[in-house]
């Protein structure tokens, strides 16, 4: 059947469809039609009803219209939808898999719908939704690997960052066609992270896509593909282009990634920025580099900052290059070799002079964080002698001093030199208080829960966290610490061979008549679970009962004491079950997902 | 007694929150009475509420193809959670004392006994149909149809490129009075074409913009063919059955389900539309909201095994009854059914059953379906073109197709068969059914060979090509679904 003059009909009665039956009466153009269709008639008899239908259309009146137009598009599609093509004509391509090495489609509808469209949709919870699944695995489906691709647009930017950064690199880089060929070098926010993904996944595929964004990208493109610049020679020029950028954070990127080439071109930028306002900029390359020249700049600079510290006499001058000298100093964090070895400690040895000057403690504070953060033991001897000369003002060169002591005294020798400010025995009136807080917390500081880790963290804390753990702790500090009860430090320091320690935190919370009252009581508690105290589950157990019948409780039980069911041994299941018995139907609520959580520990 | 594990007890749940209060029953200690009877069928059990007396629950398996639940508490999800609590506790392992079948179960086990036997009798005895009263409904309906012809014209008359969502607001409000008469199929035919013309919510806020507009002319004018056929067939049938009372209703066609009629299991059986001992297994799974019938609809394809007929499950549900009635979930199982009622229709029949059991899917039941697929495409094309010209036809059937390859030809991705014959690839399906071409790149290269297809059809009448969606792939050792 020759169907092209059916297919004119269709397209006919299809804008007559679209325009209203009333202007199908007397239309010509279909009209014009019925003498081809008759032509045809003898080869496929349908013809003729078709060319009857449009008679019918044609030459009746509007009243009659619709239900004549209805009658011809029903006619037409019952033929048309028999004519239905099917055949591709051409050569075939075997596919490409991409080879993900995901090949389950086993999540049910119940999990999968209610992701897809936490994916794909807008309004509050989304993120929730998605990091759960994430933490069960239910990403593990080909059928979410495009939505969460698509994801990375998402309006919420906190879902789609944590798409991008968690989610899709598990994927490996066989995504990157989908995630290559939906990069719009102009866009904006979601185009940003696809650039950033390809080229985490490949950078030799993100290549021309980087440097065609830095060419005619949108501005978040351009700093994105300058994040990503700096793998090849040819960047050079393009980074050294951008060095005088009006924009801060361009000149910060810029500067990081010119930090992994060599030469004078980049040492002369260097040389600058450390000299002008922008040595802020180049704090992180420093701290990294390799580069002697750009490194002797920047101790060069230190000193000449130190030496017109010390003859500055404008207050404002002062201000200025006390701020500076900081930031200078800051670039050495880390750093081990000899020379700024020799630099750091000429500037130690200055530190009278220094701390005579207003702000001139602050730079002590961070001259001594960054003589530990270097490792050196010459470095490390010497902060550690300091310790006792040091008064409450301070507080970070004193931290830094007892850290250098627990790292190059022996125990035994650490002990003997600190007890006294625990104890409380040495240090003066006004300093006593705040050295001894000092000591006790970094007593035990390689401890997961430590109360003043906020403390470590605040004055170089992963520096001194990594050196600290090597330390070794006399048993005498847990027996002071015990004498002292201090509940923090016995809860650090103790492990299950303890018995004494374990006793302690027994009695001391039964003392305390269970009571829940701050975070001592639930560290003791989760002390004597890790420590597989047998009295622990009755403790833990008495302590959420005494504490559920007092009124205003509610946020501790449930934030502090509740997670710990999960953590008992599962032989503790049924006490824990005959124990609730008596809690209230909303507390039991809470406990509830606990408790699957150890009944699941059992199977 | 049957297996009770959790996925068993999770699949009988209505929905996930039963499953977490169910569960949380266990864990709380409520359960104070825990018992079984001697033989295995029955668990039995009290657990303590908020009321002074305990809620007495009971999971019985006399027939294990149709547990029953029963509880005193007030709730209407069946199963309750306490009954699925006490399921939990049996399969968790708990101690449950062996005990007599209580007098009060044993006695509604009697009467169920009774209804069943009075449901066999009532079966077999010629329904009375209570003549005035039908004749009254079809009357209703044949008007409700006036009405459908009505606006149909009326949309006709004023042309696609004039719909807009005030117009399509109006004919919604309009078609309310098609519920009221006794034809919500007709009501839901209806927003299928209204809906066209309105973006995705809809909830006929935002029109459709222009770009958009041009792709759906060709579906709206296959939605309003298939409104006149509607109006044109239903008027034929229901004036004949307004004329003779007792004719059944129709058995080949689907009209009596579009205008309005609710067919009952035992209507079903009567008709003869009924198998016996089937297995079954679910290929792929859909959930829509049905905007028109104010219902979700879960909707499973299912394959016969001992046929190779591709069926499909509906469940329907209400808003307003949506807390009571179980959701349905994708099922990775065998469902063993003894006696599986089939609805009218020839293309993808909807199925149903009252009770069923199920078990593990094996390397034989994938063998079976991929026994099922149709090597030769060219015949497999021929059925379906067939099907598809009739108006009031499913105008996406599902087929099992067994292809020797997918490839690319040009830009295009094709399924071929051994024949060297190929249909292209389209992702137009049903709209609550996510994109699955692009997995096709995903998967590994050896399901590019040798395997089969589950696709829906789809007739592109801008184009005038016949395409498939993928839904699954069968292999011999699984089914990868690419939808839900």
């Amino acid at each position: 059947m020759s169907i092209a003059v059916l297919n004119q009909v269709y397209d006919e009665t299809r804008r007559l469809t679209i325009a209203g039956s009333n202007l199908a009466v007397g239309d010509f153009r279909l009209k014009k039609l019925v003498e081809p269709l008759r032509k045809s008639s003898n080869k496929a008899p349908v013809f003729t009803k078709v060319a009857d239908s449009i008679e019918q259309l044609v030459d009746g009146d509007e009243k009659n219209s619709p239900q004549a137009l209805l009658d011809l598009s029903s006619l037409l599609l019952a033929i048309l939808y028999t004519q239905g093509a099917t055949g591709v004509k051409g050569a075939t391509k075997a596919i490409e898999s991409l080879e993900v090495g995901i090949s389950t489609t086993q999540v049910s509808s119940r999990v999968l719908k209610p992701l897809l469209e936490a994916l794909s949709t807008t309004g509050s919870g989304r993120l929730e939704t998605v990091q759960e699944a994430f933490d069960r695995g239910a990403f593990n489906d080909l059928r979410l690997i495009n939505p969460a691709i698509n994801a990375l647009n998402d309006v919420y930017p906190e879902l789609a960052d944590f798409v991008a950064e968690k989610v899709l690199p598990k994927y490996g880089p066989a995504i990157l066609p989908e995630i290559k060929d939906r990069i719009d070098i102009k866009g904006r926010a979601g185009n940003v992270r696809r650039l950033k993904l390809l080229y985490q996944l490949d950078p030799e595929t993100a290549r021309p896509i980087v440097e065609a964004a830095f060419d005619s990208g949108s501005k978040e493109m351009k700093i994105a593909a300058l994040c990503c610049l700096g793998d090849s020679k040819k960047d050079l020029p393009h980074l050294l282009d951008q060095i005088k950028a009006k924009a801060k954070d361009v000149r910060r990127v810029v500067l990081d990634r010119l930090s992994l080439f060599k030469g004078k071109e980049v040492d002369n930028v260097f040389e600058q920025a450390i000299c002008s306002g922008d040595v802020d900029l180049v704090v992180k390359p420093i701290r990294e580099t390799r580069n002697t020249r750009i490194l002797a700049i920047a101790q060069q600079q230190t000193k000449t900052c130190f030496d017109d510290l010390l003859k500055a006499k404008e207050k404002k001058k002062r201000e200025s290059l006390v701020n500076r000298l900081d930031v200078l100093i800051s670039c050495f964090y880390g750093r081990n070799e000899k020379s700024t070895s020799d630099m750091l400690l000429g500037l130690f040895n200055g530190r009278e002079k220094l701390t005579a000057i207003i702000g001139g403690d602050t730079l002590l504070e961070s001259l001594c964080s960054v003589m530990v953060s270097t490792g050196d033991k010459k470095l490390l001897l010497v902060v550690a002698d300091i310790h006792s000369t040091l008064d409450d003002e301070a507080t970070n060169a004193f931290l830094s001093s007892v850290v250098a002591v627990l790292v190059t005294r022996t125990p035994k020798q650490a002990f003997d030199e600190l007890r006294g400010y625990y104890d409380g025995t040495k240090g003066s009136r006004r300093s006593k208080k705040g050295q001894r807080e000092i000591v006790a917390s970094l007593l035990g500081s390689d401890s997961r829960d430590h109360t003043y880790g906020y403390f470590l963290e605040c004055h170089g804390g992963d520096v001194n966290k990594e050196m600290l753990s090597k330390a070794k702790w006399d048993p005498r500090w847990i027996d002071l610490a015990i004498e002292t009860e201090d509940v923090e430090v016995v809860c650090r320091l103790a492990n299950a061979k303890h018995k004494t320690a374990g006793d302690f935190l027994v009695s001391w919370v039964q003392s305390r008549g269970h009571k829940l009252d701050g975070w001592e009581s639930t560290h003791a508690l989760e002390k004597l679970i890790e420590m597989k105290h047998k009295q622990a589950p009755e403790l833990l157990l008495a302590t959420i009962i005494a504490a559920s019948k007092k009124k205003n409780n509610h946020y501790g039980i449930s934030y502090w004491l509740f997670p710990l069911i999960s953590k008992l041994p599962k032989s503790a299941t049924k006490k824990v079950e005959s124990a609730l018995e008596g809690l209230s139907e909303s507390y039991i609520d809470q406990i509830t997902p606990h408790l699957v959580t150890l009944k699941q520990k059992t199977r | 007694m049957i297996e009770i594990n959790e996925d068993f007890i999770d699949g009988e749940a209505p929905n996930s929150n039963a499953i977490k209060n169910g569960r949380g029953l266990l864990v709380k200690g409520k359960f104070v009475e825990l018992h079984k009877s001697k033989d295995d069928t029955l668990i039995f059990g009290e657990c303590s509420g908020s009321g002074q007396s305990n809620y007495v629950c009971s999971c019985d398996f006399l027939d294990p193809a149709k547990p029953v639940y029963r509880c005193s508490c007030p709730s209407r999800q069946f199963p309750c959670k306490h009954c699925l609590g006490l399921m939990y506790a049996y399969a968790d392992g708990k101690k449950f004392k062996a005990a007599g079948i209580p007098e009060d179960i044993a006695e509604k086990r009697a009467k169920a006994q009774q209804r069943v036997q009075k449901r066999q009798e009532q079966a077999t005895k010629p329904k009375k149909i209570n003549k005035a009263a039908l004749k009254k409904k079809i009357a209703a309906k044949l008007k409700g149809l006036d009405l459908l012809e009505q606006l149909t014209h009326d949309l006709v008359r004023a042309g696609m490129g004039n719909m807009n969502a005030k117009l399509a607001r109006q004919i919604e409000d309009q078609a309310k009075q098609l519920g009221n008469a006794y034809l919500p199929g007709a009501q839901s035919a209806l927003h299928n074409y209204t809906k066209l013309f309105v973006e995705d919510d809809w909830y006929f806020d935002a029109e459709i913009s222009a770009k958009n507009r041009e792709r759906v002319y060709s579906e709206a004018m296959a939605q309003l063919t298939q409104l006149n056929a509607l109006v044109k067939q239903g008027r034929k049938y229901l004036s004949e059955r307004l004329a003779d009372a007792e004719l059944a209703p129709e058995i080949d066609t689907p009209i009596a389900e579009w205008l309005g009629h609710a067919w009952q299991l035992s209507e079903l059986k009567t008709a003869g539309l009924v198998e016996s001992n089937v297995e079954l297994i679910q290929l792929a799974f859909n959930s829509y909201d049905d905007v028109a019938r104010r219902e979700f609809v879960d909707t499973g394809v299912w394959m016969n095994l001992a046929t190779g007929v591709i069926q499909l499950t509906q469940t329907f549900r209400p808003y307003k009854a949506v807390k009571y009635i179980k959701s349905e979930d994708s099922f990775f199982q065998v469902r063993q059914v003894p006696e599986l009622c089939r609805y009218p229709g020839k293309v993808n029949p909807r199925v149903r059953w009252d009770a069923a059991t199920t078990r593990q899917i094996d390397g034989k039941d994938l063998q079976a379906i991929r026994c099922h697929g149709q090597r030769t495409f060219a015949a497999l094309v021929k059925q379906i073109k067939g099907d598809l010209k009739s108006p009031l036809a499913n105008k996406r059937p599902i087929a099992a197709l067994s292809y020797s390859q997918i490839a690319t030809v040009g830009n295009k991705l094709v399924v071929e068969d051994t024949q060297g014959d190929r249909i292209a690839f389209t992702e137009s399906g049903l709209s609550e059914e996510p994109p699955s071409c692009h997995l096709l790149w995903l998967l590994p290269k050896e399901m590019h060979k040798d395997q089969t297809l589950i696709a829906r059809f789809h007739h592109d009448l801008d184009s005038h090509t016949l395409k498939v969606k993928p839904l699954s792939i069968i292999t011999k050792s699984q089914i990868y679904r690419l939808t839900l």
